[in-house]
């Protein structure tokens, strides 16, 4: 029974986007529709069952490779229960937000297949499996990059894909190198024991690439400039994720004491350079970018930590994936009414739009990590971690984040409210874009008032 | 009457009911306070009525939040709750101008500055100073004075909540809110450090033209009074709340004065005796604190200076009058001590009435400001070379790439020249050989095939010897 509703879940989209081509535009919204709704239907089956059990798990096995017999393993658990919730918001309300591209039914499909995956990903109780996943994301999510994006959408896809390929090629050698030393690929038998150093430094560079943590986030900028709106919000809200689980889940559950200092000064570098040029920015959606690096550098900080800073961490997986394609569905909203997305032509938009300055601020404020917003409690999770495991310096300088995304948010809000008026823009009211804005809002405004049912999870994580 | 002043006098009534209920005095003093403006503000204020009742509602929830939580994490969701609603207050304040966003962007950013010292302290045991520091920081203490002078940007009845119960207060009673912190840190010497600023504090007020403004640096010197009293809770509490009643109501009495520019004869009255009470609210713990108060009090009472005496008092001035006569209830309550050293201040407030009110003002906060933006600025240039440096990041990793495909082209022509060099003559002539023997061509056959054919012949002959013999 659980392996058929887990094996659904992520074979769900893949039979949407096989099945799409047969019909026309109202046929891929009732496949769509059927997908979402299907998906949610059986998350809230897991959900109780997670909650009594902390895992639904199933297996079996799969293929033998010398000694190690390799398992088609599913599972959902704390770690995984609200990412998979995400990825069914987030990936089908992108789809639907993108309704109106050229060549839907194949935009459709790839976008399905690219959720299909990441939400194997996700899934996956055995590495090998996971990798597999991890690398089926790649490919759809290249070619949407290089099908629907802007000007120099090629160029963008082939960094992508290069930057992405290197790290999944570190990834390999570590999942190798670890089973060669007699680590099971399973969940259970890879998390047991600490891992030999060299295969934690390799899956954590690997998915460093993923996540990204500076130096290796230079894809990032480019992808989601050049990548279209709906792909951008995939990007940001899931793709980056997988990242952040892989080195949650499978690379850092035993880290060396010795690597804490280092992870902790990455992880503040990281936050620091990302927040400086994301003040530098003009286009809305490369700040939008160095922002989510910047709040991804949480992840290296919190993650390494016992208890909160690893509930933290988790925690900000889902609200950040939340907030960031929000903010990425409004930017779209913007560059669809005035086609642009540079700050310096946009001067005193919002004072035109009222309810999309409301969307504005809601989401800048929940950016920056204001109360009531989800993010605020991620980041003060990590921030109680880093203070009660590490000291109070450290946590002094994670918290100077909270500064300086208040800088580089208001004041580019400032000047989207305030300046001269630009020419033209009509104000569509664009229903799927911001029914989109308003389910992440809301998603991110109940994690921050009642964060009880992330926390009570997340605590079994802690522990 | 007005959908939106319904539901201010409503939020008013509520707030002032609820007071006896708070189970915090900062609270109660905060819901008192919400209470009174929000009624005040239902006919001071034109327009956006509903959005500034939702402010106070929000901001009263988050003082609720810090008073009453007992869990960190909330605890600072009300602590930097306040600010964020200030933020907004001040921003959409006047309508969204540039200059209040500007004002508004300033405050939120310096509080940030000091959540960042409060939440390493509220997160790690050990650390204490953040409390102070990020208390100085909310409280606006000199030299940190600046940001409130700028926040003085927003409406008046959200300046008297700013400056009285709501976000700067939380910078005084967060560290008495738990004695237990400050007993580790070296609190004379803090002291002395909030008597400076007192001090400091009250010369920026003295200095100052722009009546708001003046009146914004008395609150940091009366702030920075309460602040000295750390080492004493009680005393810093009852200095803090006496403080807010009173602030706030020499705030609403400034707002109805700046409505007429006028002042008439009960509003100076309310003034002066507000003024006087609030001279008892610090206890004076050296003769600096008793310096900083009396030239406090002799800013304030020369405000009457900067109006004339015209019209008929506004019947909102109730208002005020309300929040007076609760603060001077209040000192009563939490003993109105007299000493002989109180003659200073009141000795302070009486020279006030003489003097004129000042021609030419010098603004101790322009340094301040100036050194704000200066900082700013730099953060942006940063910010550009910072970009400059990505974008050459981005080169060099385009140059590592380029560099291995340059590798594979390379390796490719190797491949090309072994197989054009070597491979391909070798195999022509290998298929040459073949088809000649095959199908031999006229120029080709005459030269070679006989040679092949005898030695294809002279071969078999051998190799039959060979056998033959072995």
């Amino acid at each position: 029974m659980a392996l058929f509703f887990l094996t659904l879940l992520w074979l769900g989209p893949l039979v949407g986007a096989l099945l799409l081509p047969l019909g026309g535009r109202r046929w891929v919204l009732s496949v769509l529709t059927a997908t979402t709704l299907g998906e949610t239907l059986i998350w809230l089956w897991l959900y109780p069952q997670v909650k009594a059990a902390t895992a639904v798990t199933a297996a079996i096995p799969w293929f033998t490779w010398g000694q190690q017999t390799i398992f088609y393993a599913l599972g959902a658990s704390p770690e995984n229960l609200w990412l998979l919730l995400l990825s069914i918001l987030v990936g089908n309300g992108a789809i639907f937000y993108g309704f109106d591209v050229l060549r839907l039914r194949a935009f459709a499909a790839l976008m399905l297949i690219s959720l299909s995956a990441v939400l194997g990903a996700f899934l996956a109780r055995d590495l090998v499996l996971f990798f597999v996943f991890y690398e089926a994301s790649l490919v759809p999510a290249f070619v949407l990059i290089y099908q629907w994006g802007g000007r120099r959408r090629a160029a963008a896809a082939i960094r992508f894909a290069l930057f992405t390929l290197s790290g999944s090629v570190l990834v390999l050698v570590g999942l190798l190198m670890g089973l060669y030393a007699g680590y099971g690929a399973s969940w259970e038998a890879w998390r047991a024991s600490s891992l030999p150093p060299a295969v934690v430094f390799l899956l954590t560079l690997g998915f460093a690439v993923k996540l990204p943590i500076v130096p290796l986030h230079s894809w990032l900028g480019e992808a989601h400039v050049e990548a279209a709106t709906p792909v951008s919000i995939v990007l940001a809200g899931l793709l980056l994720k997988l990242g952040g689980y892989g080195l949650l889940s499978w690379s850092w559950p035993h880290l060396p004491r010795m690597a804490l200092p280092v992870l902790i000064g990455w992880g503040l570098l990281s936050l620091f350079y990302a927040s400086v040029v994301a003040a530098g920015q003009t286009d809305l959606k490369r700040l939008i970018a160095f922002t989510s690096i910047s709040h991804m550098a949480f992840i290296p900080l919190g993650g390494a930590l016992p208890r909160y800073g690893l509930m933290g961490a988790y925690h900000q997986l889902f609200t950040h994936g939340l907030i960031s394609a929000g903010l990425f569905a409004w930017v779209g909203l913007l560059e669809k009414n005035y086609q642009t997305r540079d700050l310096r032509l946009l001067h005193g938009i919002l004072s035109q739009h009222p309810r999309w300055n409301l969307y504005g601020i809601l989401l800048f404020m929940a950016a920056i990590g204001a109360p009531g917003f989800g993010l605020f409690i991620s980041e003060l999770m990590v921030l109680w971690g880093l203070g009660t495991s590490v000291g109070w310096v450290y946590t002094a300088l994670a918290a100077t984040s909270l500064l300086l995304s208040a800088l580089y948010f208001l004041r580019a809000y400032q000047k989207l409210l305030t300046g001269e008026l630009p020419p033209q823009g009509i104000g569509l009211f664009l229903a799927p874009q911001e029914t989109l804005i308003l389910l992440c809002l809301a998603l991110a405004i109940l994690s921050g008032i009642y964060p009880q049912p992330w926390l009570s999870l997340l605590a079994y994580v802690g522990s | 009457m007005r959908v939106g002043q319904l539901i201010l006098l409503g939020e008013g009534v509520a707030a002032i009911s609820l007071s006896p209920f708070a189970p915090d005095p900062l609270l109660q003093a905060a819901c008192l306070i919400v209470g009174v403006v929000s009624a005040y503000s239902a006919f001071y204020l034109k327009r956006r009525l509903g959005f500034f009742a939702a402010g106070y509602a929000f901001s009263l929830g988050a003082v609720g939040l810090f008073t009453l939580s007992k869990h960190p994490i909330a605890r600072f969701a009300g602590w930097e709750g306040v600010s964020v609603i200030a933020w907004a207050l001040v921003a959409y304040g006047r309508g969204g101008t540039p200059r209040s966003f500007e004002a508004a962007l300033v405050g939120f950013a310096v509080n940030r500055l000091g959540d960042a010292f409060w939440v390493a302290s509220l997160l790690s045991p050990e650390w204490t100073w953040g409390f102070i520091l990020g208390g100085w920081v909310k409280a606006a203490l000199f030299p940190l004075t600046f940001w409130l002078v700028q926040v003085m940007y927003a409406p008046t009845p959200v300046s008297a909540l700013l400056h009285s119960a709501l976000l700067v207060a939380l910078g005084v009673y967060g560290p008495i809110q738990e004695p237990a912190w400050l007993h580790t840190l070296p609190l004379q010497h803090i002291q002395l450090a909030a008597e400076v600023a007192a001090l400091a504090a009250a010369m920026g007020a003295f200095l100052s033209r722009v009546p708001k403004s003046a009146l914004a640096w008395t609150t940091s010197a009366h702030l920075a009074l309460a602040a000295a009293l750390w080492a004493e809770p009680p005393l810093a509490q009852k200095a803090l709340l006496t403080h807010a009643y009173l602030k706030a109501s020499l705030f609403l009495l400034l707002g109805l004065v700046q409505k007429s520019l006028a002042w008439t004869a009960p509003l100076r009255l309310i003034w002066l005796l507000t003024v006087v009470l609030l001279s008892f609210a610090a206890t004076p713990l050296s003769p600096l604190s008793l310096v900083a108060e009396g030239l406090t009090a002799f800013t304030l009472v020369r405000f009457w200076r900067a109006y004339p005496m015209a019209g008929k008092t506004p019947w909102p001035v109730v208002f005020p009058i309300l929040l007076t006569m609760v603060g001077a209830i209040y000192l009563w309550r939490q003993g109105l001590s007299w000493h002989s050293e109180s003659l200073l201040p009141l000795l302070g407030a009486a020279a006030g009435l003489a003097l004129p009110w000042p021609r030419r003002a010098y603004r101790l906060d322009k340094a301040l400001i100036r050194l704000f933006h200066h900082l700013e600025r730099g953060w942006q240039s940063l910010a550009y070379q910072t970009s400059r440096a990505e974008n050459a990041l981005l080169q060099a990793y385009d140059r590592l790439f380029t560099g291995l495909l340059v590798l594979m082209r390379g390796t490719g022509r190797v491949e090309v020249q072994l197989i054009d060099r070597v491979w391909r003559p070798l195999l022509r002539r290998l298929r040459t050989g073949l088809e000649a023997w095959v199908h031999p061509t006229a120029a080709w056959g005459r030269t070679y095939q006989p040679a092949l054919q005898w030695a294809f012949v002279i071969t078999l002959l051998i190799f039959a010897v060979w056998r033959y013999f072995s």
